[in-house]
């Protein structure tokens, strides 16, 4: 060991001189080959080019390098590959002529564990074999020590490299590096100190310091010092190494004063998580700094399992703007540094980071990137309430926070937050079950109750439009497509956006509170019960709104088989789509027991999700020992500008879905169920759809469903509901549309009744619920006219449905065929093949749940 | 056959154009905003460009 400082003599094997000898590929000409001894850069860059056949140890040929010509045209096992100059340049090789020298010349002693500090000896001459010379070089790990101030990496420094270098608090405007040496296992070691920073930024000179370093030195692996009884703190540099993506291993040093404390961390857990191997060392006492560096060469040498790179989650927010921007510089790669992730450059765009502005601004692309960068950025501080450095470290903490909940007790009392007092009541083992119920039952109770009000005044003026146009045109096809299929068939489904819009309102609100995160958290025990991560649980729980953006939100989710498993579970999460379809079949036939139905059918779902995973997981995934961090942003109170503006994105996918999907299912349906029309009626009669496209295609149909109990129209009806599970409604108010004695427009859909036969004031998922004070299933009219009567009473007086036939119908809704717009998220989200085995699946289960609820219900 | 059904004629006509083009789309990966993961409109995975859809 000995500490080698570049001012030293010249028979003293300098640093720099080393470097010198390896050449990068770049440099080779035409006709030249050397063998390769490293490469260089971050993880994803790395991999890429190790996976092209560029790795240590081979022989790569120069085919082409003409001056100014990009790419370069290489041979490397056999292959003819080209590499741009930039990734060339970040290739280590030992060309021929260096070889020689080496192998002629004053060389290195032989890697062997020695006392003695490794020199160049000009005396000694020794014919080595390239092979040797080669593993020389390749077994020289440069190592950068990077930590917070004041977190024993100069200790660290010493008890490596043998020093005695000052320790104490680096302050002042110099800012430089200290170096040294160690031979260890054949290996040898080259660290180097760099001074304290708390981040990765551009605000301090050493922040700049380091920076810099990492990006043009390029360590081979970084050691990051942490203070072992300082975590939280500590861990948020290690947070900002993870996003450059470099080879890294976490010293946790003063481990001691961790286990005086009483605290306990696994730290084991924790590094998987990370994906950082991470090693207690007592660097004052000389202790663990074997295994580091054992740890060091596992992780140089490509050998440790725990390495894996992650990102961390910034938030649906952050991650959109993230998403738009890293997609261009991706493209655009070639344009990059190759020392830092594309992600790192986006995120420090966003940031508006100095330095990477100035260094980026000699690419082509930069213009493009910044645009974006700007844009975002607005975007971000507008929807997150707070300038975009902040969110950033909001999310690190959040990370951070989660990752050690799971990994570190701690011992002697420690600072109380407000997050961590909130945090003691709704992660509490004992509380923290009752209290998300509660709050998931007040959710839907408010869903229900408050939005039942404005609904009749959307159906009234549903009415009122249908019934304007209804009598402006004269009869015929057009008025009936305006009337009963746009207006009717749309309007059918928009009386409920009111009770949508509460439902999502809670839901941003939990989200942007961050008890969302919680509710993961504590659900987490849970989930594993059925083979999957609380991660999952969040999608789960955004399935009840609309399984699309659920399904898309498991992206979140690590794990592969855990992430698969969890998109197509959610399907079975009762979506908002089928309220209308609940309320009002349950406020047709289930009246008095409406609360316990709706209950009851949220609850099935559940459970067919419940057994499906666990069966996925038996039988097709193995178990998935992958660790991973739920984040635990602390606590806000969201703005309600923030809260409302997230629950208005989510209402404006489900207005879109009207205006496209679904109005258009609505047309073929109308279509389909209104012609042929050989006599031209004035008037639509029941006998005219049984004999309409649509009344054949249930009528082929009814065999399959007739063992549930449900005729032609009930098929014809769950047939269209492929469309739009809300369409299901409007098809059922087209097919049990009125027959009017006066010859005047018998509406299904479009009249003054509406699509579930309310009225003003009063409203059929209200009487569902069990609610006081009203009584909608039998269809009281506000214009007070007899001849025209409510869907319910249309429903119960044609007598196609006996009550175990309307549990049957709503059992089919709740399991059947996911939407059209469900099943096209799945393909795009898991492949084509699992989103036609979930039609299957799904569709089939719910046949036979149906069934067997129809033949239960009937012995009753 | 009236002009109201003529109406309705064209209008059945350009939403079956539109259902073709959306299940042109859907069978050729193309998607609305580009691609559902990262926004992009060409994907450097794959030789061919994915062209923004309706």
């Amino acid at each position: 060991m000995g500490i080698v400082h570049s001012e030293q003599n010249n028979y003293l094997c300098s640093l720099e001189n080393q470097q010198s000898l390896t050449m990068r590929l770049s440099e080779l000409k035409t006709g030249e080959s050397a063998v390769i001894l490293k490469v260089l850069g971050h993880g994803g860059f790395r991999r890429r080019i190790m996976e092209m056949g560029f790795i240590r140890d081979q022989r790569v040929e120069v085919i082409l390098n003409a001056p100014l010509k990009d790419p370069i045209q290489y041979r490397i096992m056999g292959y003819d590959v080209s590499l741009r100059r930039s990734e060339a340049d970040m290739i280590q090789v030992l060309s021929d002529d260096e070889a020689h020298e080496l192998m002629s010349g004053p060389h290195p002693v032989a890697a062997a564990p020695s006392e003695r500090p490794p020199m160049y000896e000009p005396k000694q001459m020794c014919c080595r074999s390239l092979d040797e010379v080669v593993r020389t070089h390749s077994h020289t790990i440069s190592v950068a020590l990077v930590g917070n101030p004041n977190s024993g990496k100069t200790s660290l420094f010493n008890a490596i490299s043998g020093g005695h270098e000052h320790v104490g608090n680096y302050s002042g405007v110099t800012v430089g590096a200290k170096s040294g040496v160690r031979s260890y296992r054949g290996y040898r070691f080259q660290i180097t100190d760099l001074p304290g920073t708390y981040a990765l930024s551009a605000y301090t000179p050493e922040e700049r310091f380091v920076r810099r370093h990492i990006a043009r030195e390029m360590p081979d692996v970084i050691i990051n010092s942490v203070v072992a009884s300082n975590l939280e703190r500590n861990l948020y540099l290690t947070t900002e190494l993870i996003d450059i993506n470099p080879r890294m291993v976490v010293a946790l040093n003063m481990f001691d004063e961790l286990t005086a404390s009483g605290a306990q961390l696994d730290y084991e857990n924790l590094g998987r998580m990370l994906g950082v191997p991470m090693v207690p060392v007592e660097a004052r006492n000389n202790r663990g700094i074997d295994d580091l560096l054992d740890t060091v060469i596992a992780v140089y040498e490509n050998r440790d399992e725990r390495v894996r790179h992650i990102h961390i989650g910034q938030g649906a927010v952050i991650e959109e703007g993230l998403r738009r921007l890293n997609s261009d510089m991706s493209l655009h790669a070639d344009q990059l540094p190759k020392s830092f992730p594309p992600r790192y450059f986006a995120m420090k765009m966003l940031e508006g980071d100095r330095q990477v502005n100035e260094q980026l601004r000699l690419c082509e692309r930069y213009p493009v990137w910044a645009e974006i960068a700007a844009r975002e950025s607005t975007r971000i501080v507008k929807e997150a309430g707070e300038d975009v450095e902040t969110a950033f470290a909001n999310r690190k903490y959040g990370f951070i926070s989660g990752a050690l909940k799971e990994t570190y007790t701690p011992g002697r009392s420690e600072e109380a937050t407000t997050t961590a007092l909130i945090d003691s009541l709704a992660t509490h083992k004992l509380w923290g079950f009752p209290i998300f119920f509660f709050l998931m039952w007040f959710m839907f109770w408010c869903t229900f109750y408050l939005g039942a009000y404005p609904q009749a005044w959307i159906e009234a003026l549903v009415g009122w439009l249908g019934a304007g146009v209804d009598a402006l045109l004269p009869a015929g096809a057009l008025r009936d497509l305006l009337v009963d299929g746009v207006i009717g068939g749309v309007g059918a489904v928009i009386v409920f956006l009111p009770n949508i819009m509460v439902l999502y309102l809670f839901i941003s609100f939990m989200e942007d509170s961050g008890y969302l995160a919680r509710a993961a958290f504590i659900m987490d025990r849970v989930m594993h019960r059925i083979g999957l991560h609380g991660k999952s649980f969040i999608p789960l729980i955004m399935g009840f709104g609309c399984n699309v953006p659920a399904i898309m939100a498991c992206r979140t989710i690590e794990s592969r088989s855990s992430r698969l498993i969890t998109i197509l579970i959610t399907p079975f999460m009762s979506c908002s789509a089928r309220l209308p379809i609940y309320i009002l079949v349950v406020g047709t036939f289930f009246a008095p027991h409406a609360g316990w139905v709706m209950t009851g059918l949220y609850l099935l779902g559940v459970a067919a999700a419940v057994v499906t995973a666990r069966a996925m997981r038996r039988f097709l995934f193995p178990v998935d020992e992958t660790p991973f961090v739920m984040e635990l942003p602390p606590y806000r109170l969201p703005t309600w500008r923030a809260t409302l503006s997230h629950m208005w994105d989510k209402c404006a996918q489900y207005l879109r879905k009207m205006g496209g999907m679904i109005l258009v299912a609505s047309i073929i349906v109308w279509f389909l169920s209104y012609y042929p029309r050989p006599e031209r009626p004035a008037d639509p009669t029941p006998a005219h759809y049984e004999s309409s496209y649509l009344g054949r295609l249930g009528k082929a149909c009814e065999p399959a469903f007739a063992p549930l109990g449900l005729n032609w129209k009930a098929s014809v009806a769950l047939l269209s509901g492929v469309a739009a599970k809300e369409i299901v409604v409007s098809t059922l108010g087209v097919l049990y549309t009125e027959e009017t004695p006066h010859g005047g427009a018998g509406r299904g859909m479009a009249g003054m009744q509406g699509a579930t036969g309310s009225s003003q004031g009063e409203n059929a998922e209200v009487a569902a619920i069990g609610m006081p004070g009203t009584d909608t299933a039998a269809g009281t009219t506000d214009a007070g006219d007899p001849a025209v009567r409510t869907l319910s009473e249309r429903i119960v007086e044609s007598g196609d449905f006996s009550t175990a036939a309307a549990m049957a119908f709503l059992v089919f809704i709740l399991l059947y065929f996911p939407c059209l717009a469900t099943v096209a998220a799945i393909g795009a989200e898991a492949g084509w093949r699992w989103a036609a085995a979930a039609v299957a699946y799904d569709t089939l289960l719910a046949w036979l749940v149906s069934w067997g609820v129809y033949n239960l219900l009937q012995l009753f | 056959m009236d002009w109201q059904d003529w109406a309705v004629g064209i209008i059945m006509g350009a939403v079956a154009l539109l259902l073709l083009r959306r299940l042109a789309c859907m069978l050729r990966g193309c998607r609305k905003g580009g691609c559902s993961a990262c926004n992009a409109t060409g994907c450097p995975l794959k030789t061919k460009k994915k062209r923004d859809c309706i």
